[in-house]
């Protein structure tokens, strides 16, 4: 068990949870989770069962990034694309 | 983003899409939460969060609360909270989606609805499902919230069939490693609810899952939270795409925020912070045939 961390200490954070961006970003759990799995969004893991943890900065940026391209109307395979050549 | 207390939040989660001038069952279950999670509060975010010997006597004090809650008492709470929400720009009342439904909409009859700040919603509701459905640790703010949900039937709300199964899961491990989630886990006070309710609900408490009456297995208690409602239209010649724009228009004119969401083949619509299934329909009324549209609840797939 333990405490959720305060807004301040997250900002504050260099590695944050899924559930700490998800409070960040404001996107949905689901699109988080579903950029994960089609590596858009990197995350570091000590062993298989431990939490996934997020390069604050590095995925905040991502996350707006992949934000506005969605907003041009472009496609996640094209974003993906995007993403991968740069 | 404004850090919220326990009530707050599950306030913000719970109150959406409900109706706000007259009782409701599933009102007086949230209420009945929103007294809880007040003396929870109390040991919430010190260090006796973590110590059964403060916590568990809190959290049976947290159930007489519910359990003991009054009308007045109830009517009071609720108008506190709003105001506190309201004051903060994280709830506004809108005119109810039921009041858009043409027997309603025609007898004038005025119904309005709680609608939380889309934002914060989807903050708390979304980092809540992260943090259950991921592994790793689960915080005593975020086991308390869900426990409150259970209790008031929200669970629908936040978590499809499947991961209602994951929830139980994670619960039940989390259950045997700690003496205050197990304590916590095994307490109720939604059978004050019930017995409103009335043998009803409690027939439906034994006999189903989730709101499509899949399986039998009852686990959280379900709560009418959401409406289907007809709205007619003269809209003839038309194709499906332009009767449902003819809808949206109607219900924005009404006050509602309404988008349309793709879901694979079909198309949802999104009612503020919730989704519809929309399909046309004609209802017979004196035998003259009314050409509408049917908006049905569509809760977490």
């Amino acid at each position: 068990m333990s405490r959720q961390r305060s807004m301040e200490t997250i900002e504050k954070s260099e590695y944050v949870t899924i559930g700490e961006l998800v409070r960040l970003t404001g996107v949905r759990y689901s699109t988080l989770k579903f950029y994960t799995e089609e590596g858009m969004l990197h995350f570091e893991q000590a062993e298989e069962n431990l939490t996934r943890r997020y390069k604050r900065e590095e995925s905040v940026e991502r996350i707006t990034y992949i934000r506005q391209m969605r907003e041009q109307k472009i496609t996640i395979p094209e974003i993906k694309a995007i993403l991968k050549s740069e | 983003m404004k850090e919220l207390v326990l009530s707050r939040q599950y306030a913000v989660i719970a109150l959406d899409g409900l109706e706000s001038l007259h009782p409701s069952v599933a009102k007086s279950a949230v209420i009945r939460a929103i007294a809880a999670a007040k003396v929870l509060e109390e040991v919430m975010y010190t260090e006796a969060e973590s110590d059964p010997a403060v916590f568990i006597p809190k959290l049976n004090e947290a159930v007489e609360a519910a359990k003991d809650l009054g009308k007045k008492g109830a009517k009071q709470i609720e108008e506190e909270m709003a105001g506190l929400l309201e004051a903060d720009g994280l709830m506004e009342q809108i005119p109810d989606i039921l009041g858009c439904d043409m027997d309603y909409y025609t007898a004038g009859v005025e119904l309005k609805a709680y609608r939380s700040d889309e934002d914060t919603y989807i903050r708390i509701r979304e980092g809540l499902r992260a943090e259950i459905l991921e592994e790793g640790v689960i915080s005593t703010e975020c086991a308390v919230l869900l426990w409150l949900l259970r209790e008031s039937g929200c669970i629908h709300d936040l978590f499809s069939v499947s991961e209602q199964d994951q929830v139980q899961r994670r619960m039940t491990d989390a259950a045997a490693e700690n003496e205050i989630f197990r304590a916590m886990w095994q307490t109720e006070f939604h059978s004050a609810v019930e017995s409103f309710a009335g043998r009803f609900l409690r027939a439906k408490h034994n006999l189903f899952k989730n709101p499509y009456l899949e399986g039998v297995n009852l686990i959280f208690p379900y709560l009418e939270r959401r409406k289907a409602i007809f709205i007619d239209f003269v809209v003839l010649g038309t194709d499906v795409q332009s009767r449902r724009i003819a809808v949206m228009e109607h219900l924005s004119k009404m006050g509602h925020y309404v988008e349309e969401v793709k879901s694979g083949s079909e198309t949802l619509l999104k009612i503020d912070n919730a989704y519809y299934r929309i399909f046309p329909t004609v209802k017979r009324a004196y035998k003259v045939p009314i050409q509408g549209a049917n908006l049905v609840p569509v809760y977490q797939m």
